[in-house]
């Protein structure tokens, strides 16, 4: 493994709230174009190591770097980094005031300063390749979830991300809906972008993952392919899991 | 002063009003009295100039301090870590603020601002007095409206805001503060409508305000009934026009909610 | 739940009993206690007054209970109007236009109405009114003549004669124009004014009463002639203005 390729670097990461230690000293490598999978039961703090990625939980201690710049200091303008990574959250959070258009150009245009035209045009180019260009001039309260989480899947992409992190992105959707989610997220690997996904959608880790991550009672209890995770899991935690899911 | 008496007047009024019944001579009677004798339809207009003017001031600097206050607190309410110190002092002030606001007649503080702290000279002086001291009480208000609108945005969309990389500052101002606008409207427009009919305590800085012109005039025509039926009437006028373009607003930004 | 509505129901009933068990019948007078040393409250918070004492002497001449109630000036002609109160004794002098409304009582007293100026104060007779901010007490017959003389823009209207000397204090206003007797109080009571020699207006004090009940009124005027005539009147006036 080189590290070179590494571009994201966890160092024993700890979070706690108030006395309840959530995470309890993480340390993980995510390369360049890898879709990791995160699987643990509720209350494992998957979630949370995942939204302690851009910090929208701060860590109580430990150390995260995106490529060579640690990001858990606090001297560092976290905004900007934020942009190198798109979130895309359970509960789709797209904004209710804004056409679907105007929910995607916003950012680009305040923050990367594209001119309007520009953002439209890549807002619009975007929401082919998810089949929903027809929907551009739309409120989110006219879209069903699934093509919402669609839109917040583009929305996020619209900055040019170099990670995607997903908040267990098909919990909150009606089953039927949950494919065309999926769909998206595969061709978005396929794409070659580097992905953290925290699911309980086993056939997506099985199908689409490069290593599949098990976080129980705050550590990472088990690292691997997702043939070894799925057809030889080693911690007995894991065994256990999986027992009771497949 | 001529003095108007209703003997004399309706002896020299035109022969119709002559054959009205008494009451209703009376009641023009009083009618005249109040509006077109002497022209004192101009008490009214005079009076609604400093109504208004005390009205609109008032309401922006209310809504300019209530957010601020709203922003400042709901920063320290909902900061991740322990918020820096500028930050708990401002919030420390504001609480302050909205304590003694709050805990202090409306009528004390333009007493207090109108004849200790203020005490203005000129005219121009005393309606920027009743601006300032309407404006700072109705800003205790507007904060605590405000706030209650900006905690109604669920966290999920500041999150997504932050998320994209907009700072804080922008998150608010593009995402939160519009949508928590749409649901405080209701109670940002009864603390407007509160705040016109309280701009009738101005009078006690010896600014003429709409009441006390009608007032005036109760006073120069020792008639209570007109005077004062007009003045209820204009207020119920001007807060009817309120409600009406309110509601239009509301219906405005309820496009996107279909 | 039935504790509580047995309290209130006791509270209410306790009330009731308050306004309306006693024995006598009242007579209702209206006052604005602001305005010292006619009519003002105490430092036991009751009213207490020349007004408030002739009113008393009045009453008991009368066989009433004496009930006063303290109002805003402005709104004691058309109180006396609608009722509310049976009648009006605060320093009220008797005008023409007044006189349209309601009815006088006899004089009981002569007021005077004078500038409070500034020690020091460019105005020295009246002619130097002209074109100064003049404080009153809002609907008094101060407030009515100069605003008939000089305009509305130059008259600030004060809901108390003392709020318009601290606004004098203030240097907010030129001057004030008020009633004799409370402005030798207030010239006491705060350092550095002075009142002109030369007198705004001379008038006559009385009590208001609705124009249909002359009964009252002949009633308060023969009551009134027999204090005059026991010495009672200048007694109350003398106790509170001493002479001078």
């Amino acid at each position: 493994m080189t590290t070179d390729n590494v571009i994201i670097k966890v160092r024993d990461l700890k979070k706690s709230f108030g006395k309840i230690e959530v995470l309890n000293g993480i340390d993980i490598d995510i390369k360049k174009g890898e879709v990791v999978v995160v699987i643990g039961p509720s209350g494992s703090g998957k979630s949370t190591f995942l939204r302690c990625l851009n910090r929208l939980e701060e860590p109580t201690d430990g150390k995260i770097f995106l490529e060579e710049t640690e990001i858990t200091d606090p001297k560092i303008d976290i905004n900007l980094h934020r942009q190198r990574m798109g979130m895309v959250f359970q509960q789709f959070n797209l904004f209710p005031h804004k056409t679907i258009l105007k929910n995607m150009t916003l950012a680009p245009i305040k923050l990367l300063k594209t001119p309007k035209a520009e953002a439209e045009a890549k807002a619009v180019e975007l929401l082919e390749r998810v089949g929903l260009a027809d929907r551009a001039l739309s409120y989110p309260s006219q879209l069903s979830g699934g093509q919402k989480q669609r839109v917040a899947i583009v929305r996020a992409l619209a900055m040019n991300p170099e990670v995607m992190l997903f908040d267990e992105p098909t919990s909150a959707l009606d089953p039927e809906m949950v494919g065309e989610v999926l769909e998206v997220m595969k061709e978005l690997a396929q794409s070659g972008m580097t992905m953290v996904v925290v699911t309980h959608e086993m056939g997506f880790a099985r199908e689409v993952a490069d290593r599949v991550i098990f976080i129980d009672e705050g550590k990472i209890q088990e690292d691997s392919s997702p043939e070894e995770f799925f057809g030889n899991p080693k911690s007995p935690r894991l065994k256990d899991f999986l027992s009771k899911v497949l | 002063m001529t003095i108007l008496n209703f003997t004399d007047w309706i002896a020299n009024a035109p022969a119709w009003l002559q054959a009205l019944p008494d009451w209703l001579q009376n009641f023009v009677f009083q009618l005249y009295q109040t509006f077109i004798y002497q022209n004192r339809w101009k008490f009214f207009t005079d009076g609604l100039k400093i109504t208004f003017i005390v009205t609109i001031g008032a309401l922006i600097l209310g809504v300019i301090i209530g957010l601020l206050i709203a922003i400042v607190r709901t920063a320290h309410d909902s900061s991740v870590k322990k918020p820096f110190f500028l930050l708990r002092f401002l919030n420390w002030f504001c609480n302050l603020y909205l304590t003694v606001i709050r805990g202090t007649p409306m009528m004390v503080q333009l007493l207090i601002m109108g004849f200790v702290i203020m005490a203005p000279k000129t005219e121009a002086g005393t309606i920027a007095c009743g601006i300032i001291t309407l404006g700072i009480n109705s800003g205790a208000y507007v904060a605590e409206i405000v706030r209650s609108g900006l905690m109604s945005i669920s966290v999920g969309q500041s999150e997504a805001g932050r998320s994209l990389g907009l700072s804080y500052a922008q998150t608010m101002w593009h995402i939160v503060i519009p949508q928590a606008f749409k649901n405080i409207l209701p109670a940002l427009g009864n603390e407007m409508i509160t705040l016109l009919k309280d701009t009738s305590l101005v009078s006690v800085i010896a600014l003429r305000d709409v009441t006390k012109q009608a007032q005036n005039i109760a006073n120069k025509t020792y008639q209570a009934f007109v005077p004062y039926i007009s003045l209820a009437l204009i207020y119920l006028v001007l807060v009817i026009v309120m409600t009406k373009l309110l509601s239009i607003l509301e219906r405005r930004l309820r496009k996107s909610d279909h | 739940m039935k504790r509580i509505i047995a309290a209130i129901l006791a509270t209410l009933m306790l009330v009731a009993c308050f306004a309306g068990c006693s024995g006598k019948k009242t007579l209702v007078m209206g006052t604005n206690a602001e305005f010292p040393p006619y009519e003002f409250v105490d430092d036991s918070g009751k009213i207490v007054g020349i007004d408030a004492e002739i009113a008393q002497a009045v009453a008991e001449k009368m066989g009433y209970e004496l009930e006063i109630r303290d109002m805003k000036f402005d709104s004691l002609i058309t109180a006396v109007q609608s009722g509310n109160i049976d009648f009006a004794l605060a320093g009220m002098t008797v005008t023409d236009e007044r006189l349209l409304s309601v009815n006088f009582s006899n004089t009981y007293a002569t007021g005077v109405q004078v500038v409070i100026v500034k020690e020091g104060s460019d105005i020295v007779n009246l002619d130097a009114l002209e074109g100064k901010m003049i404080g009153v007490q809002s609907g008094t017959t101060g407030d009515i003549y100069c605003t008939d003389d000089y305009g509305q823009d130059h008259v600030k209207q004060y809901d108390s004669g003392a709020l318009a000397v601290a606004a004098l204090v203030n240097g907010q206003v030129d001057c004030v124009i008020i009633d004799n007797e409370p402005a030798k109080n207030f010239v006491k009571a705060n350092a550095g004014l002075k009142i002109l020699d030369t007198e705004y207006a001379v008038e006559d004090y009385a009590a208001a009463i609705a124009k249909d009940n002359t009964e009252l009124l002949d009633a308060f005027n023969k009551a009134l002639a027999e204090l005059k005539a026991e010495g009672k009147l200048d007694e109350i006036i003398k106790k509170y203005i001493p002479a001078e």
